[in-house]
């Protein structure tokens, strides 16, 4: 009995490490943890590259590029496996730049692969870029020797990301090929001598294809559109010398059903700081100049993206519990381009720079006060 | 016949053992004989006693009756039992007319080392004595800190060394027939109990446990807490810990002199326990799984700075941690055997070739060496040595059971332990409850 015991254990020690496979996984340092891939089409084959950071024992973390060709992206991807004699680890991927020329051929099949493939991972940034791949990746390597640290920049989202682009991951990618009412806008970059890289704005996807281009205003705007990202703190210029700082806003979308006709309202409100204007301008009039040139921005923005029926403002998301799936299907070509949109802005300065300006009330106050005493 | 007997048998003694001493005195025309080891009694301080006592009996044997106790009237014993009292470091005068002996509590000779500050147990806030080899002075010392009726002490002796184990019973708190119990088991034992490892074996408890049934505690403070607890605690002789049985998962990070700080601060001080248990227990097996298995959970700066340091290390992550501990081992034990004298030089060794050379030979990743030391520094956060010897060893289990299955081991690993744990129970009180739950025995 007492010898049957240890017998059950001795085959249970056994088995827990002939079954574990552990002599088949490799230690962290013979793998190859690529941070960026880079995706072309050329001639046909798919064309894959990837940075990785080579450490060697000093004080300088250097970049290789490998790269490899293939009919499809991961006989690419194979192919460059072949090349290198460690294991590839696409697990840290933290970035995926694709060829603009991708883009207007249409991604869906791309996104769709990776996703699939279960060493990426669904949270990489996506972005375009409109220069020629291997320059492209050349250029952020070069960069990256002379400048150091920057490249791990995009990785860190606190960081990398600016509210003048949009910061779109994979997994957001393929929800907005794939769902009824959301489409998705994917950042359109190029790298750039003296930084990190540079921004043009973004790309408009519907069904995987580029249709719109938006610049960084307009990203930026979109961005304040949308209520649960809190980015904020950034500076909206009014006109050549006016200039204020967001420090809070709030989104409401008000939508009025009558009959077939819906009328949306989109409540923007605002608390500023006014960072730089004219002496002659007093505080009501930078509020008026913003709030108009808030109203009219938007207002352009909604109208631009309604027009090619390709929503990236989530007007129609938040009203999609009102329709039943069948009518879902064509919402963004039906229903979605009549939407009658308005917008409200409402603004309110917080601080006007606490300088002495005779046009606001308070300090002529204080003049006339300080006159009378004397 | 008796008087003979008695003699012969003293004589017999004298010849084996040289430290065997009888003298003789004349009181009042009476002869007299004074037996005892002289390894045991101090024949120079206990004269004047054995003088006066006689001279007392002499003068006035009817006072004298009243103020002696029981066993220091004269009386025609049987000779095992006054054999057996010289053993115990008693005297016997002998009265060669009458033919009767009177065993007398010597001053005897300064065997024992006298109360001392704790040296395992450091306290900062608390009382500073400990507990010594002598169990006598030991439930002194616990009187003195509960001066009540309701303490009672309940002795038993075992063996052929004749060792003494005394139970402390708190009236109203201590489960008496539970102390009964384990006192039987005790008596019981066919062998010799003579480490706290026989007093687990003597009570049915598993050889292989990890965790200690009968913890030990220097501090009479703690023991006192203990009690009123309803943990039964009670001293071996010769031992210089009391024993305590029926420690909770709770003792691990909290002991009564916490209690002495700020409130809030002794709340962050349980946290910062647990914090550093985890930390034990937990870390070098992460290391292990982080490393070898699923290095995609890391940050992508750290992977990299974790392979820059590993650049070089010929070996897999489990074979490094294991040499890494092994070394540490190997000091804290070293550290523990040789004079105080020599052991700071170990100290200084073991830091700078763990902490400095074996990275720059390496043998072993820069980042181990944190691991390894963090999981050293928080292995001495626990209240008992003893807790600590049982994160010494569960964090083996963890770490093998990583270097097999990653996270997921890690996780299976911490679930087995936990398990394991929650199982445990000593004569059916569980080891995990709060402290306030009853302990009754299996009976009731």
């Amino acid at each position: 009995m007492k010898r049957n015991h240890w017998k059950k254990i001795f085959i249970l020690l056994v088995s827990l490490i002939l079954l574990s496979g552990c002599w088949d996984s490799r230690d962290i340092n013979y793998r190859s943890t690529p941070i960026l891939m880079g995706l072309t089409k050329d001639e046909e084959l798919f064309h894959v590259y990837l940075i990785i950071p080579v450490s060697v024992i000093s004080e300088q973390r250097n970049l290789a590029k490998v790269e490899g060709k293939g009919v499809t992206i991961l006989d690419a991807v194979e192919q460059l496996k072949k090349k290198i004699e460690t294991t590839i680890d696409l697990e840290h991927i933290g970035f995926i730049v694709l060829d603009e020329e991708l883009g207007k051929e249409g991604i869906e099949k791309i996104i769709n692969t990776f996703m699939r493939m279960r060493d990426v991972p669904a949270t990489p940034a996506i972005a375009f870029t409109k220069e020629d791949m291997d320059t492209y990746i050349d250029q952020m390597i070069n960069t990256f020797q002379k400048v150091g640290v920057p490249i791990f920049g995009f990785l860190e989202k606190q960081t990398g990301w600016e509210i003048y682009a949009p910061e779109v991951i994979l997994w957001e990618v393929y929800r907005g090929i794939h769902s009824y009412t959301s489409d998705i806008s994917i950042p359109l970059i190029s790298s750039n001598k003296n930084l990190e890289m540079d921004y043009f704005g973004a790309s408009v996807l519907k069904d995987g294809k580029i249709v719109e281009t938006l610049d960084s205003i307009e990203v930026m705007l979109m961005n304040l559109l949308n209520n649960e990202e809190n980015v904020i703190k950034t500076f909206v210029t009014i006109d050549d010398t006016t200039n204020v700082e967001l420090v809070e806003r709030d989104v409401e979308y008000d939508y009025n059903f009558k009959g077939e006709e819906i009328d949306l309202t989109i409540r923007l409100e605002f608390v500023l700081i006014v960072s730089e204007a004219e002496d002659h301008l007093n505080d009501k009039d930078i509020q008026k100049m913003f709030e108009e040139k808030m109203r009219q921005d938007t207002l352009k923005l909604v109208k631009k993206v309604q027009d090619k029926h390709a929503d990236v403002l989530g007007i129609s998301n938040r009203i999609r519990k009102n329709y039943t799936n069948a009518e879902l299907k064509n919402f963004l070509e039906e229903i979605y381009p009549n939407i009658n949109v308005d917008v409200d802005v409402e603004a309110v300065i917080e601080n006007n720079g606490k300088l002495r300006n005779l046009n606001n009330d308070d300090f002529e106050d204080w003049d006339k006060e300080k006159q009378e005493q004397d | 016949m008796r008087a003979m007997d008695f003699m012969n048998e003293i004589e017999n003694l004298k010849q084996k053992n040289k430290d065997l001493q009888m003298k003789s005195i004349m009181i009042n025309d009476t002869a007299y004989d004074v037996i005892g080891f002289e390894s045991l009694v101090d024949f120079s301080a206990t004269w004047e006693i054995v003088e006066a006592l006689i001279g007392n009996k002499e003068n006035k044997p009817q006072e004298s009756k009243s103020v002696q106790s029981t066993n220091t009237t004269w009386s025609k014993a049987e000779i095992n039992k006054q054999m057996q009292a010289l053993y115990e470091g008693k005297l016997i005068i002998w009265n060669r007319a009458e033919e009767a002996s009177l065993i007398v509590d010597p001053v005897s000779q300064p065997l024992y080392r006298s109360i001392e500050v704790p040296v395992n147990e450091s306290v900062i806030y608390g009382a500073k004595d400990a507990f010594t080899e002598n169990s006598q002075q030991n439930i002194g010392l616990l009187r003195s800190k509960y001066q009540s009726k309701d303490v009672e002490v309940l002795t038993t002796q075992h063996g052929k060394r004749n060792r003494r184990f005394s139970f402390l019973i708190l009236k109203g708190t201590t489960d008496q027939q539970m102390v009964e119990m384990i006192k039987k088991k005790i008596e019981d034992y066919p062998n010799e109990i003579k480490q706290v490892k026989d007093i687990h074996v003597a009570f049915g408890f598993s050889k292989f446990s990890l965790i200690t049934r009968v913890s030990s505690t220097e501090l009479p403070e703690n023991a006192m807490e203990y009690i009123e607890q309803g943990k039964i605690v009670f001293f071996m002789d010769g031992y210089p810990f009391a024993l305590v049985l029926f420690n909770t998962v709770f003792d691990v990070f909290k002991q009564p002199s916490d209690s002495n700080y700020l409130s809030v601060f002794v709340y962050s001080l349980y946290m910062l326990r647990i914090v550093g248990i985890m930390i034990a227990v937990l870390l070098p097996g992460l290391y292990v799984a982080l490393i070898t298995i699923n290095p995609e959970m890391l940050k992508v700066q750290l992977a990299l700075s974790i392979t820059e340091s590993r650049q070089f290390v010929p070996y897999p992550a489990f074979v490094e941690i294991i040499i890494m501990l092994l070394l540490i081992e190997l000091i804290t034990e070293a550290a523990v055997r040789l004079p105080i004298s020599i052991s700071n030089t170990i100290g200084v060794v073991g830091g700078i070739i763990l902490g400095q050379a074996i990275v720059e030979a390496s043998l072993v990743s820069g980042v181990l060496i944190i691991i390894i030391a963090a999981t050293t520094i928080a292995n001495g956060i626990v209240i008992n040595f003893e807790n600590g010897i049982t994160l010494r060893l569960m964090k083996y289990i963890i770490v093998i059971f990583s270097a097999l299955f990653g996270i997921l081991g890690h996780v299976i690993g911490l679930l087995v332990l936990c398990s394991y744990i929650a199982r445990i129970t000593s004569f059916g009180v569980p080891y995990v409850r709060w402290k306030k739950e009853g302990i009754q025995s299996e009976n009731q």
